[in-house]
């Protein structure tokens, strides 16, 4: 990473003016609680909601306390690149919190688009398909031998761009993957289809409960966690 | 040692948060033996030592925890839920700096969500020596309850603490948790924290260890590893009451 490409992404206002503009919205999108695979031509406008999020997102007094201790340590962290993309849950869970974060820490936070025209369905991009193909290649998630474009993707970095952390996807206390298989299964008498559209009616209702904001704050919990002991051990986390 | 379910006269013989605050620095609690600061070599046993008053450290947090308002939501939700949770149990000794972290905080989410909270000495007149519960060799303690809910890992099991188990009204077992959030790498920290550095003594060692942990617990990093215990109990038992399979 360098200045100059960081410099590239957005500030979070940027980016939540982005989601809302026509460029974005022409863009195909995501969108799990209408059930199937949840592909659309267009994409949700998410731009009040991202504000409504931001308005709403309240780090506590210990979280604001810890990420400015942790911005004044020599080699703390200073930058947050964030990968996204609006039509994931995971990103509007998260990105309001981690704008406040940055604002609490006075940290620089950029935040860059993961796909171009299409979406990544599978895999990486290659090279060149989008604009920040590269970043999404070099940030990659890699699970069970097999590398992921996952979003969202936190970066932390020195003023020096030193990193020191990768918050990949979602806080590890919520079990997404069996979450989302249990209210996408059949129940008795449904066909697959209805159970995936009952499931992603489920999981809309899941967005709005308090639990959702319980992971943003395990989110920032684990971030704030794993700089600590970085700055304090020295070491990466295993 | 049999593994008997709670009951509830077996619930109902631990103290309230209040009774807990009292006898913390209470006579009888002073005169029994705490951990003296060194483990022994198995690693899951401690050597006894004085016992100080942390009471007001027990106040004290207890007075400034502040539950967010999503997990207030969070526990008032899963309290309404057919089967939710109803009851806390929790196993502490003072001494822990663990404990101390998390009893205050787990007083204010029984609190939150209307829970019955009732805490349990692990031990008696003696802290335990070693790594398994034995209540034939430790009378007065709660062994025979500590021995329900061993901590096991890839190194093997162990009387940790605290441990706080949520309880449908009908004594079914929703969540436990046990010593830290996954969060806080303790072992990691505290392994820095004792180890020697260049030129210095054993004894400077020892000293610059023991001032270094309390800064710690006296920092920012403990409220986020308290909260973060919280967050870690109302995910799982949201994931219990929703019927997600484990």
């Amino acid at each position: 990473m360098t200045p100059e490409r960081f410099a590239k992404g957005m500030t979070f206002d940027e980016y939540v003016r982005f989601t809302g503009s026509p460029e974005n919205l022409a863009r195909p999108g995501l969108d799990v609680r209408r059930g199937g695979r949840g592909l659309l031509d267009r994409r949700v406008d998410w731009s009040a909601y991202f504000r409504d999020r931001y308005a709403k997102a309240r780090l506590g007094e210990a979280e604001v306390a810890a990420i400015r201790w942790l911005a004044a340590q020599p080699g703390g962290p200073a930058k947050i690149l964030f990968i996204g993309e609006d039509w994931s849950s995971d990103v509007r869970r998260d990105l309001p919190y981690l704008a406040r974060l940055a604002e609490a820490g006075g940290l620089e936070l950029r935040v860059f688009p993961r796909d171009g025209a299409t979406i990544v369905m599978k895999g990486l991009p290659e090279p060149g398909d989008s604009a920040n193909a590269d970043l999404v290649r070099e940030y990659a998630h890699e699970k069970n031998g097999q590398k992921f474009a996952t979003v969202p993707v936190a970066v932390f970095y020195a003023k020096d761009f030193t990193e020191l952390y990768r918050y990949v996807e979602y806080p590890a206390i919520y079990h997404k993957d069996r979450i989302y298989e249990h209210y996408r299964s059949a129940r008795p008498g449904e066909t697959a289809d209805e159970g995936r559209a009952r499931g992603g009616r489920e999981l809309g209702v899941m967005f709005e409960s308090p639990f959702y904001d319980v992971w943003a704050h395990a989110a920032i919990a684990e971030i704030l966690s794993a700089l600590h002991e970085r700055l304090v051990i020295g070491g990466h986390r295993g | 040692m049999a593994d008997a379910p709670v009951t509830a006269q077996r619930f109902a013989k631990g103290m309230t948060f209040d009774e807990y605050l009292k006898y913390v620095g209470s006579p009888e609690n002073l005169a029994r033996e705490a951990f003296g600061g060194v483990y022994l070599p198995d690693g899951g046993a401690a050597h006894g030592g004085p016992r100080k008053d942390n009471s007001p450290i027990f106040r004290d947090r207890y007075a400034k925890a502040r539950l967010t308002e999503q997990q207030t939501a969070a526990i008032k939700w899963l309290a309404a839920q057919p089967n939710g949770p109803a009851k806390i149990l929790v196993i502490s000794e003072d001494w822990s700096s663990d404990c101390r972290r998390d009893v205050p905080w787990l007083a204010r989410l029984a609190e939150a969500g209307g829970l019955e909270l009732r805490i349990f000495n692990r031990d008696g007149s003696k802290v335990l020596g070693q790594r398994r519960p034995d209540i034939a060799k430790y009378p007065g303690s709660n062994h025979d309850l500590m021995a329900q809910f061993l901590k096991k890992d890839e190194r093997g099991e162990w009387a940790s603490l605290p441990v706080a188990v949520v309880f449908a009204k009908d004594f079914k077992e929703l969540h436990r948790y046990i010593e830290f959030p996954a969060i806080y790498r303790k072992d990691a920290i505290r392994a820095q924290h004792v180890a020697r550095r260049a030129g210095e003594s054993e004894e400077a060692a020892k000293k610059r260890s023991a001032e270094e942990f309390l800064a710690l617990q006296n920092s920012p990093f403990f409220d986020i590893w308290a909260s973060a215990g919280i967050d870690e109990i109302l995910s799982g038992v949201h994931e219990r009451v929703t019927g997600v399979p484990r």
